[in-house]
């Protein structure tokens, strides 16, 4: 009877240490996987449009495909675009930050900029690095620098630290729009809305890959020496390339 | 430990002091109070938005509001009843003093301002465990994170965010884990007296500590402390809003840890029992003495070097900020003035509660009490003389690498005499393997490794290489956790049944030492690899070329985890239904063995005389 009894309670001992430790892993788990969810971008990715032309580029044919992207001094001008999804009042780029690329292609990009702009930390982002023929397209005028004074943003892919995927750099300085005599942007003002500069270039892609990209201005709040806000914040300023 | 006739006895009114404001206080009523003055401080400072000094505002609001919540909750709790009350010429009655021993008052004492030190002990034991449990399902995160290289998981802002709050969350748990719950609730015991020398003190200690834990945990909603747990300037003056909750929890807990290191050294100084010559004070408060005393002066220039960087944030003081004329050396050199001296504060207390087990469980006298002490005074005076090394590839005064080269290596010399008495009193003796023993060995092997790993780190032209990597941060696991945790919960295992009146499950206990100590090795082997392999530490994303050495640490890792949480469970259930324990189970000789379960309010109803040394094992006494 009393063996029964020391039995009984061995077992209910282990079912109690079990139940904890799977409770244990439950609560372990749980908080990984909520900070999993906040860390999730929370942006639809933006595709590139493939087309059925091809290009020789080198003497190697590539498939076409082509992105557009913005970039806004705030979030009431990304507005006017249509991209709502930013709710900070940041400097942002849109419509997503996670660009999907399809691999071993010429990919043109169409950058709309509107912010204005101070002085770049290392003036050697105000220089273009990766295009196809190394120039970037500004308004019609093809150039491959912008003064380091004149930039707003720059738009810099690069690889994460691997060595199982193709290196890819760009290096896209954007030239700034001129602020008003008030002061202001001529963004602002709905009807100069187009008064931002449109800049095209292209780059060829390698094979399937995660690159990051970044802007290389600071350009976020005075904390971090302007690294901060939109600086340090997932879907603004920087973001990821997925090459497939 | 030999006694042999009261000198005192104690005589207690019955407390019943129900009209005084100290019955009514409380945890509640402490944080009610606590939460209302950091509102009101806020808000009296809130920051305009669009002023140009909006980020100096804030940092000012949110500093000023989290010390209001810390001072606010300790009136709300009572603890400055006492100091009032001289204030205006009178002092607690005899009554309200046994009410704020907790006698009498059951489970409630444990949440309110209680200045018995067993009640101290067990309120450090529970917060040292809370916070042990938060940091290390941070670190479960972090490894999660690091199990494949991209760093996808938690993303880059989440993990650098992690790893400092886990970083001071560990360092100051740590720091508290032995000389807290043992120091508080076993040591008096042992020296043979009534209580702490200051016991309102101590109780504040407590306090004050538990109103940083809010304030640290506040980092989280303020955008996290990005800086690691080092706070480097510029970075921790560039730092958004969470980087105030940093430093006003390291300046709260340098309060905390100053009060309390002050009140054990005097404790022990003045308190011991009539015969305990120093020669006679049991090890484990000869080195958590060492250790609390090593803390007065680390702690205080931390605290400064916070309190600067504070004044910087909100003022533009431009102590640390080369900007302006700062510099950042000057803050490295304060941080580690505190910082390595704060990795023995740790390790002391761990490696003597392995030194106070040894014996009972060899039934071997220690081998050379004195060469103990030796070690722990060279380690500690040492100690102070090797901080910069944490500096040679700052670009410091080059010059003075190799001095402190030669200190940092010299630390080896008062180590290798702690090594030899742990091995020197289990030599050819015939170990009683419970657990706390299991734990001294796992603790000779793991210093072993953190001992000699530390070498190439001293070494400044090894160090040129692997700073910064991965292997520094498998060593410092290696000594602070392999080590000093090890140690403190070899403590537990030994002290629990004092603690509790119970014995802590043995069968569990041997599961958790398994899981963590094998999945120790593991994670941090594996670790060790990567780390001399060039893996740089705190950065989210790795090479492609570290993949197994991670995967593998991560396993190990998990391991771990799970060792802590049987261990937790073990704890746990032990505490509510464990088997009763014998008043001296282990049939060890210091004095916490000679009082019953429940310990009496004040200890012994007859002071102890001491005759003996209390390692007498095999002397015929």
């Amino acid at each position: 009877m009393e063996s029964a009894k020391v039995e009984t309670s061995s077992s209910k001992r282990l079912i109690s240490a079990l139940v904890f430790v799977v409770l244990g892993v439950a609560v372990v788990g749980t908080v990984g996987f909520t900070l999993h969810a906040l860390s999730a971008d929370p942006q639809a990715p933006l595709h590139a449009t493939k087309s059925s032309e091809t290009i020789v580029v080198d003497g190697k044919t590539y498939p076409k495909a082509s992105v557009t992207m913005g970039v806004y001094a705030d979030s009431a001008q990304a507005a006017e675009d249509g991209y709502t999804l930013n709710k900070k009042d940041y400097v942002q780029y849109g419509p997503s930050t996670h660009l999907i690329l399809p691999a071993h292609t010429y990919v043109t990009m169409t950058i709309h900029a509107y912010d204005g702009g101070e002085e770049l930390n290392n003036p050697y982002f105000g220089k273009v690095v990766g295009t196809v023929g190394g120039t970037i397209n500004v308004d019609g005028v093809d150039i491959n620098a912008v003064a380091p004074d004149k930039v707003q943003h720059t738009w810099t892919l690069h690889g994460i630290p691997s060595t199982s995927q193709d290196p890819l750099f760009v290096n896209v300085p954007l030239p700034h729009v001129d602020e008003g005599e008030d002061g202001f942007l001529p963004t602002n003002d709905p009807g100069t809305h187009n008064k931002g500069h449109t800049v095209v270039f292209s780059f060829i892609t390698g094979g399937a890959g995660e690159y990051v990209w970044n802007c290389e201005y600071p350009c976020g709040d005075g904390s971090y020496a302007k690294f901060g806000a939109a600086m340090s914040a997932y879907g603004y300023m920087s973001g990821k390339v997925t090459v497939k | 430990m030999t006694t042999l006739h009261s000198t005192s006895t104690s005589s207690r009114p019955i407390p019943n002091p129900a009209k005084s404001l100290i019955t009514k206080l409380n945890m509640g009523t402490g944080t009610v109070v606590g939460v209302i003055f950091a509102l009101a401080t806020y808000y009296a400072l809130k920051p305009i938005p669009d002023d140009p000094g909006f980020y100096n505002q804030q940092n000012k609001a949110l500093l000023a509001s989290m010390f209001a919540w810390s001072i606010g909750f300790l009136i709300g709790i009572g603890a400055f009843i006492g100091p009032f009350r001289w204030l205006i010429g009178k002092d607690l009655t005899a009554e309200e003093q046994l009410y704020l021993a907790g006698d009498g008052q059951g489970i409630k004492r444990y949440f309110k301002y209680c200045t018995d030190h067993k009640v101290v002990g067990i309120q450090y034991l529970v917060g040292v465990m809370a916070m042990l449990g938060v940091g290390g399902t941070m670190a479960m995160m972090i490894r999660t994170s690091l199990a494949v290289p991209g760093g996808h998981f938690i993303g880059a802002t989440i993990y650098n965010s992690l790893v400092g709050l886990h970083g001071i969350t560990m360092i100051v748990a740590m720091i508290i884990v032995a000389t807290g719950p043992f120091g508080n609730y076993i040591m008096p015991i042992m020296i043979g007296a009534r209580d702490m020398a200051f016991p309102r003190l101590n109780a504040l200690s407590w306090w004050v500590l538990f109103t940083a834990i809010p304030v640290l945990c506040s980092a989280w909603f303020l955008g996290g402390i990005p800086t690691g747990w080092t706070a480097y300037a510029p970075l921790s003056i560039q730092a958004g809003p969470g980087m105030n909750a940093f430093l006003a929890t390291i300046i709260i807990f340098a309060v905390s840890t100053a009060v309390a290191g002050m009140n054990i050294t005097a404790t022990v100084v003045a308190m011991r029992a009539k015969g305990m010559k120093w020669n006679r004070v049991p090890i484990f408060v000869i080195g958590a003495t060492m250790s609390v005393a090593l803390a007065i002066p680390a702690f205080p220039t931390f605290m400064l070097a916070m309190v600067q960087t504070a004044t910087d944030r909100v003022f533009n003081t431009g102590f640390y900020d080369a900007n302006v004329g700062g510099s950042g050396w000057l803050y490295a050199h304060l941080f580690w003035i505190m910082g390595h001296p704060e990795v023995y504060v740790i390790l002391l207390p761990g490696i003597a509660i392995l030194m106070e087990i040894t014996p009972v469980f060899v039934r071997k006298p220690l081998f050379s009490f004195n060469a103990a002490v030796l070690g722990f005074a060279g380690i500690a005076g040492l100690s102070v003389l090797v901080w910069a090394h944490h500096m040679y590839i700052s670009g410091w005064t080059p010059t003075l690498n190799g001095p402190f080269m030669v200190t940092t290596e010299m630390i080896s010399v008062p180590t290798g005499l702690i090594f030899l008495v742990l091995l020197g009193t289990v030599w050819r003796g015939k170990p009683w393997m419970k657990l706390p023993m299991l734990g001294m060995f796992a603790v000779i092997w793991n210093f072993l490794i953190g001992g000699i790993t530390g070498i190439y780190l001293s070494d400044v032209p090894a160090d040129n290489y692997l700073h910064g990597s991965m292997y520094v941060t498998a060593h410092f696991h290696y000594t602070l956790m392999g080590a000093a945790l090890t140690g403190a919960v070899a403590g537990l295992a030994y002290w629990f049944p004092k603690m509790t009146g119970r014995m802590l499950n043995e069968r569990a206990g041997y599961i958790s030492f398994w899981f963590t100590q094998v999945g120790f090795q593991i994670l941090f082997l594996g670790m060790f690899i990567a780390g001399a392999e060039g893996q740089p530490r705190r950065v989210v994303s790795f090479a492609a070329m570290y993949k197994y050495q991670n995967m593998i640490s991560t396993f190990g890792a998990y391991l771990v985890g799970i060792g802590f949480i049987v261990l937790l469970w073990a704890v746990v259930h032990s505490w509510r239904r464990g088997v009763i324990a014998p008043k001296n189970p282990w049939g060890a000789k210091t004095l916490e063995w000679t009082v019953p379960y429940p310990v009496p309010l004040e200890n012994f109803d007859e002071l102890p005389v001491i005759t003996t040394d209390p390692y007498g094992y095999g002397k015929g006494n």
